[in-house]
């Protein structure tokens, strides 16, 4: 009996824990770290810092007496993280273990993406081709994550109303204004480093990623007012050379950002019971995958 | 083949950079979200947000393309003949809020909405035009042409509804737009 409840429990685990592989992995993959390793060092960064404050978020819910204090206590500590970042990728699940724990599958969804997110970028940095070859290699990549179709998130537009339209919606933003617009700007130097890296000579996008690095310390440097976003940055907007080129992952990836609002938001929400909250998390999380879901007639493509 | 792919990547830019005007409605769903964060960060107080309820929007004469392109007031409830308290909103050609007026006025504790403010139920109504605007002639005017916005309360099916008004300046119709308390979508109606 005892072995029986510890096999099952192990496969329990595995099916909580064990995030997506990407096999087998690009030739190109964490070639951003080779060429913009400070870029791909605060995207370390902003990984370690989201696990952070998902975990403390979920482990002081409904504890949270003084919400100002908290933030600045929570700003206080991932802005050391950014100032300095890991050298490697973070394992969520020794950051996190609650949240993953909790949030089973938005977390495989976020980590899929986020393998996506990467080796497009890896391509964009390191292709000595930056005409078709290039162009069919970020298709076959995105290919290759659309495979994955059960935790692959749509690349079909969906509106604001996915992010802001529950009954716990934008809850984090006006609890924790500061740290919500770090978070925005951690979405914003994301897919603002797809137009720098998109430009032609190496010398444009040496350029344009210090630049991109440069803008994100001053959007940061005075929050909340030195961030000045009134909605969460949109790709066509911010990047609107990738949104064009790639509209389908730039539509992935606004999906993924507005998920990562609307998990913010579930963490917050403390008159929604832990129970509940892990049921709407799945229920959110499926919504992400179904390309009918909340889609927009009017995308930006 | 190079040549070609960055001809297209330049054609690309070149069109994104001229498709950054924003439309009416956008403009004004904007403004919500400015009114919104100015409260949130305590730059004006909570009854610009808890208060809201009439909105107008004109189109301004560009002295040059950094001047303001988009005039919007965000009035409060006012039941009396006087001026409502207002903000005055002045947003660029992508929408940005340039800077902000705040104008004293007749300010009273407008209708109990339930868990979401005016100022969001306004925006998600504005939703329902930015979605369905280009593809329905009879919306496409309030996207392109939306003067103003009221949000009014529906009772008569005994249910509690939001119903917003929406007029523009192309021709006298109306766009009423419904959603449940919660700022989710019902349906709509355009009359004269």
């Amino acid at each position: 009996m005892k072995n029986i409840i510890f096999v099952i429990s192990f496969f329990y685990h595995l099916q909580i824990y064990a995030g997506p592989s990407w096999y087998p992995i690009p030739n190109e993959a964490y070639q951003l770290n080779n060429l913009y390793p400070e870029a791909q060092r605060l995207l370390f960064a902003f990984d370690y810092g989201h696990g952070l404050v998902y975990e403390r978020l979920l482990n002081q819910r409904g504890k949270i007496t003084d919400p100002e204090k908290f933030e600045k206590e929570l700003l206080k500590s991932v802005i050391a993280i950014l100032k300095n970042p890991p050298q490697v990728k973070m394992d969520e699940d020794d950051i996190a273990p609650n949240y993953v724990y909790a949030f089973p599958l938005t977390v495989n969804l976020f980590d899929w993406s986020h393998l996506l997110h990467q080796y497009v970028l890896d391509v964009l940095a390191s292709s000595l081709d930056r005409g078709q070859k290039m162009s069919d290699r970020i298709q076959e990549i995105f290919r290759q994550y659309q495979a994955n179709e059960i935790i692959a998130i749509t690349d079909v537009c969906k509106t604001m109303l996915f992010m802001d339209g529950h009954y716990f919606s934008k809850k984090f933003r006006r609890t924790y204004p500061s740290f919500n617009l770090l978070i925005w700007s951690y979405h914003w130097f994301q897919i603002r480093l797809y137009d720098a890296l998109i430009l032609p000579t190496k010398v444009e996008r040496d350029l344009a990623v210090k630049k991109t690095i440069k803008d994100f310390w001053e959007l940061i440097s005075d929050l909340p007012d030195s961030a000045d976003f009134d909605m969460m940055p949109e790709t066509f907007k911010v990047a609107p050379l990738f949104s064009n080129t790639y509209p389908a992952i730039a539509a992935s990836f606004d999906n993924n950002h507005m998920l990562h609002d609307i998990v913010s938001d579930l963490l917050t929400s403390d008159n929604i019971s832990y129970n509940k909250m892990k049921i709407e998390a799945i229920r959110i999380g499926r919504m992400a995958l179904d390309p009918e879901a909340f889609k927009s007639n009017n995308c930006v493509r | 083949m190079k040549k070609t792919f960055l001809i297209t990547l330049m054609t690309l830019f070149l069109n994104v950079a001229m498709a950054e005007d924003i439309n009416m409605a956008r403009a004004a769903e904007l403004a919500c979200h400015r009114i919104e964060r100015l409260v949130t960060l305590r730059k004006i107080d909570e009854s610009y947000l808890n208060n809201f309820s009439h909105l107008k929007i004109e189109l301004l004469t560009q002295e040059n393309p950094e001047s303001p392109r988009f005039k919007v007031t965000g009035e409060q409830y006012n039941s009396t003949a006087e001026s409502a308290k207002s903000i005055i909103l002045n947003l660029n050609n992508e929408g940005k809020t340039l800077g902000h007026i705040l104008s004293d006025g007749a300010s009273e504790v407008g209708p109990v909405w339930g868990t979401k403010d005016p100022v969001t139920l306004m925006e998600n109504s504005l939703h329902f035009v930015i979605e369905n605007g280009p593809s329905n002639n009879e919306v496409s005017h309030f996207l392109v042409d939306l003067s103003s916005v009221s949000l009014l309360q529906d009772q008569t099916t005994g249910q509690k509804l939001v119903k917003a008004k929406m007029t523009n300046s192309f021709d006298n119709k109306i766009l009423l737009v419904w959603l449940n308390i919660e700022g989710e979508f019902i349906r709509y109606e355009i009359t004269q």
